[in-house]
């Protein structure tokens, strides 16, 4: 335990030094930043026309609609700013270069992740605040202090659940050198899901995003929770565990890179 | 008897083994699909049941062809791969179960790529490297200095590592395993690509390193040079299994001319009796074909120059060239040599 104390230590002095490394780039991180914003902004784009269109998805309106993806986002933002090089671990992997991680007395996972950061989640986590703004004043909400400190929770479980399907999905190449595509898919699949209600997704889909892929506890249940809306599986409950299947996630995800780990092979040469 | 010390060898391997297991791409349609439902997989072999202990303080040179096992053996000894079968304990611990304790006490130089901080100025990366292994300030200071004098760091410290060539690049990495002051140090193919100046500053920093500190070392390299400069015992390894472990003077008994020179005339005959009868035993002639010859000798015991300049003297060279001594060569000689004994 005073190992891993020492290696957040160490952690944080890899991070300083990245970061200082990528403000060398100051033109990059601020082209990156613009792009980030600019496509987020285009997927809000869609979600106003199809609300535009049908006034409300499934009993809910525009701005609970940018709420739900305000949320995401922030997570997503923290996700991506401290996790990101997650994506790569593939090619760590094929081409070896993971040795590097395991021959130097620090935990290999906070070494790998501490690798980089990646700047464009700020523009995720400012877009997302911006937008949470805009929607808390249109619908005209008066939340307790309590409430935003359980949104608070909530965004940090959603980084955690994000976080730790990375982590399992990129473990994969551990054992068959490619996981890249599997990774893909999953992105693609969450990055859709969680723009709209799952109210009116099919039968299939609630209980897929729920139990087995739980990204519904990124926003969904809990921003339903919130605005006390009923849920799509008409179960309350649901709307306060985000905390709860964030930790039993992370155990899975430590658990299978702890597994990984072991029956990494290098590369033969 | 008389009673002795025993000193407990420093890397004790026994038996280790090492089997990969590869999936089999399939092809045609639905193929990756099919790969996942079904893997099908082939074995294979790369370390077969070596044996060998190493003492402390001892500099030994683990050599043999490409894919001989060589770089598998050292991802073992370093802990960054499980063995399927055999042990291997280095000062008390095993490798991969012990990782974060034996790390402690090795310096690793894969030489093929780096270890360093890509896009950090090398001197933050060793400053790091001094946090991760709680080096304190005055080892820092001496080990520093120690780089300064001998691998002249300072004039490349400043850069990132990406902007180093290969040779600075190399000097890094050996400063960056070595910062530690590790009692172990394992060099993975570390001169490759690198110029012969920084191969000589290297050779010279690593005997002073075993010298003055007992540092034991464990080398894989391709260049003969290295491991004549280097090595007081040679590893010889091939297909996964150790061929020879003997001391360097030994080799040298067994393969004696391992310098090569390949040379063509233009006239119209060579008299190999003549050449033998300057040179006696000190040379092996080998016809080529096409008027092109291969001599074999060491040069160590016959000096090139006089080689050259009898050859110069007596026909019209059409080309000449002085080869280097290959490992692949020098293995299957070596494993001929003590077949026919």
């Amino acid at each position: 335990m005073a190992n891993f104390f020492y290696d957040l230590k160490l952690y944080a002095s890899i991070l300083r030094l990245a970061i200082h490394t990528r403000m060398q780039y100051r033109s990059d991180f601020f082209i990156g930043l613009f792009g980030v914003i600019f496509s987020n902004l285009a997927n809000l784009i869609l979600i106003w026309i199809i609300l535009e269109k049908f006034n409300a998805l499934a009993a809910w309106s525009l701005y609970e609609v940018v709420l739900l993806y305000a949320i995401w986002l922030m997570s997503q933002g923290i996700n991506a700013l401290f996790f990101w090089n997650m994506l790569g671990l593939e090619n760590y992997i094929v081409d070896g270069s993971f040795d590097q991680y395991l021959i130097r007395p620090m935990n290999p996972f906070l070494q790998f992740i501490a690798r980089e950061v990646n700047f464009m989640g700020f523009g995720d986590i400012l877009l997302g605040v911006s937008i949470f703004i805009i929607s808390y004043n249109r619908l005209h909400l008066s939340w307790s202090a309590t409430q935003f400190l359980w949104l608070f929770i909530i965004v940090l479980s959603g980084t955690a659940i994000l976080a730790s399907i990375y982590i399992i999905f990129s473990s994969v190449s551990f054992w068959t050198g490619r996981s890249k595509s599997l990774l893909r898919i999953g992105l693609r699949f969450q990055q859709f899901g969680q723009r709209y209600p799952l109210d009116i997704f099919g039968q299939w889909y609630k209980v897929f995003v729920s139990f087995f892929f739980p990204i519904a506890f990124v926003n969904y249940y809990p921003l339903a929770g919130l605005l006390s809306k009923p849920n799509a599986v008409n179960m309350p409950i649901l709307a306060y565990l985000s905390p709860f299947v964030a930790i039993i996630l992370v155990l899975l995800a430590i658990i299978v890179w702890h597994f990984g780990i072991n029956s990494y092979g290098s590369t033969g040469s | 008897m008389e009673a002795q010390v025993v000193k407990v060898p420093i890397i004790q391997v026994k038996n280790l083994t090492k089997v990969f297991k590869t999936a089999v791409r399939k092809t045609g349609r639905f193929s990756a699909l099919h790969s996942l439902i079904n893997p099908e997989y082939i074995e294979k072999t790369a370390v077969d049941s070596i044996s060998f202990n190493i003492r402390k303080g001892e500099i030994v040179g683990y050599i043999g062809p490409n894919g001989a096992g060589k770089s598998t053996s050292i991802k073992m000894l370093t802990g960054i791969l499980k063995p399927s079968s055999g042990k291997v304990e280095i000062a008390g611990l095993i490798p991969y179960k012990n990782r974060r304790k034996h790390v402690q006490h090795i310096g690793v130089v894969l030489g093929q790529k780096t270890q360093l901080w890509w896009d950090i100025p090398l001197i933050e990366s060793l400053m790091l490297l001094k946090e991760i292994y709680k080096v304190d300030d005055k080892t820092y200071k001496e080990n520093m200095m120690v780089f300064e004098e001998l691998l002249s760091i300072s004039d490349f410290q400043d850069k990132p590592v990406r902007q180093l060539s290969l040779g600075q690049r190399m000097r890094g990495d050996l400063a960056a395993s070595l910062l530690h002051s590790p009692d172990i140090l394992f060099l993975d193919e570390p001169t490759i690509g690198v110029d012969v100046v920084t191969k000589e500053k290297f050779r010279v920093f690593i005997r002073k390193l075993n010298q003055e500190q007992k540092t034991t070392i464990l080398l894989t390299t391709h260049d003969m040079a290295d491991i004549e400069r280097i090595c007081e015992r040679i590893i010889i390894i091939d297909e996964g299994k150790i061929l020879h472990d003997m001391p360097l003077v030994e080799m040298k008994k067994i393969i004696k001319g391992y310098d090569v020179l390949e040379f063509e005339i233009n006239n119209e005959k060579f008299n190999a009796t003549a050449l033998n009868s300057v040179f006696g035993n000190k040379l092996q002639l080998n016809n080529l074909g096409h008027r092109r010859f291969k001599i074999d000798f060491d040069s160590a015991e016959l000096a090139t120059s006089d080689l050259i300049s009898y050859l110069a003297q007596n026909y019209q060279l059409k080309n000449i060239a002085i080869k280097e001594p290959e490992i692949e060569t020098l293995v299957r000689d070596i494993f001929e040599k003590s077949e026919n004994n």
